[in-house]
């Protein structure tokens, strides 16, 4: 069997490299395809709990895609390590341990390729529920409707069935019909929003200065619906609204959340105005 | 002084610059601002048509900027911005004779600027 990663949106370079170091070591050949690797639009997470979530999902299509294989992931904290086991079909009854490295992440989503005997199947990533046993810790759970929290098929596109799109493009062709001024407009507030969210968790980190989480909140929301980012601002909305109330709880959650939905976005964003296409004004 | 269309003032930069573009592009002269403070000194030193406030802003808010700018110029049209349905009937109370919401997808809001403007 040859496992293919097609790596659209998953930028796991470092694992990857690692999966195939691990497989090679126990006689398989995997090849595994990079299709985007530029380093300047790759960004490091160090929050283990979101690796460990995205990986999770990742290896429940893995495995739900090999028949019959099971994968299990752990995270030591204290080393700062992630271990992913996969056992099953490939080689028969012996386990192979993926990896255990260090990793940085672009961010969710993704295609995965599983190519077996001539045949090819590709699935959307991640489509599959998990498992009753795997009970995943996305803080939208608290303020989005369940159905939200299965990852979109498409990134891109109109929100639907009361469910807040990651990112409409349509907002902004609406807008402004300049493609070069959208683009430049999502790339100022991606960046803009990694600031912001820089000094959210700054601020709920020292202190919890509630007018200013607010205020950045509400920027991060207007921004959002601006640009065609509804998951984004509604996850900045309830943000704005604990402030505004006075209220501290869930705070923590919520910024982990909207780290993930802005990583989303940009991923969205890239794969609808094309991964390889330079940004504008940077050559 | 040259006689200004419109004075802008959005502290929230995509909504700033999405204005900027739209008013560019129908050929509307503007400044554009990013605070409260700014837009009253602008407006005191300048000469405009129309002022378009957002209302949540750091330091002085649109509507405070509104009631100060009223002492100056009781008649120039002064327009607000918020992301508060909930906000309209107190900032129309407060003098805006317009209130748009945000987001401002479509454009009604600028048929609306070239009405004044007209």
């Amino acid at each position: 069997m040859i496992i293919l990663y097609s790596m659209i949106m998953i930028q796991l370079p470092e694992l990857v490299g690692k999966i195939q170091n691990d497989l090679s070591a126990v006689g398989i050949q995997p090849t595994i395809l990079h299709a985007y690797t530029d380093p300047a639009k790759r960004c490091t997470i160090h929050d283990p709990d979101r690796i460990a979530k995205v990986l999770t999902i990742f290896l429940l299509q893995l495995e739900s895609a090999l028949q019959g294989s099971s994968c299990a992931l752990q995270w030591d904290y204290r080393e700062g390590t992630l271990s992913a086991t996969l056992q099953g079909r490939f080689p028969p009854e012996r386990e192979t341990v993926l990896t255990r490295t260090r990793v940085s992440l672009q961010c969710l989503g993704g295609t995965l390729t599983v190519e077996q005997e001539g045949c090819q199947l590709t699935l959307p990533l991640p489509t599959i529920p998990p498992p009753s046993s795997y009970t995943p810790k996305n803080p939208l759970e608290a303020f989005l409707e369940p159905a939200s929290l299965k990852p979109p098929k498409n990134l891109t596109g109109r929100a639907s069935e009361g469910t807040p799109s990651i990112f409409d493009p349509t907002v902004l062709q609406q807008a402004c019909p300049d493609e070069e001024f959208s683009q430049q407009l999502l790339e100022d507030f991606l960046s803009h929003c990694k600031t912001l969210l820089l000094e959210l968790e700054h601020l709920i980190t020292h202190g919890e200065d509630l007018v200013k989480i607010h205020r950045i909140a509400h920027s991060i929301k207007g921004g959002g619906m601006n640009v065609g980012a509804f998951r984004l601002a509604e996850v900045a909305r309830w943000m704005e609204q604990q402030a505004k109330a006075g209220r501290t709880e869930g705070l923590q959650e919520a910024l982990n959340c909207l780290k993930d939905e802005e990583l989303l976005l940009e991923s969205a964003y890239r794969e609808y105005y094309g991964q390889e296409a330079n940004p504008p004004g940077r050559g | 002084m040259d006689k200004k269309q419109i004075l802008l003032a959005e502290d929230e930069f995509t909504a700033r610059k999405l204005l900027e573009f739209q008013l560019k592009r129908l050929n509307i002269v503007f400044d554009s601002v990013e605070t409260g403070a700014d837009a009253l000194e602008y407006f005191r030193q300048g000469s405009y048509k129309l002022v378009l406030l957002d209302e949540y802003m750091p330091g002085l808010n649109g509507s405070e900027v509104a009631r100060e700018i009223r002492k100056i110029d009781p008649t120039v049209p002064l327009l607000a911005m918020t992301s508060d349905p909930e906000a309209i009937p107190r900032l129309k109370e407060a003098g805006f004779r317009e209130v748009f919401v945000k987001p401002l997808h479509g454009k009604v809001h600028l048929d609306i600027i070239l009405g004044y403007l007209s």
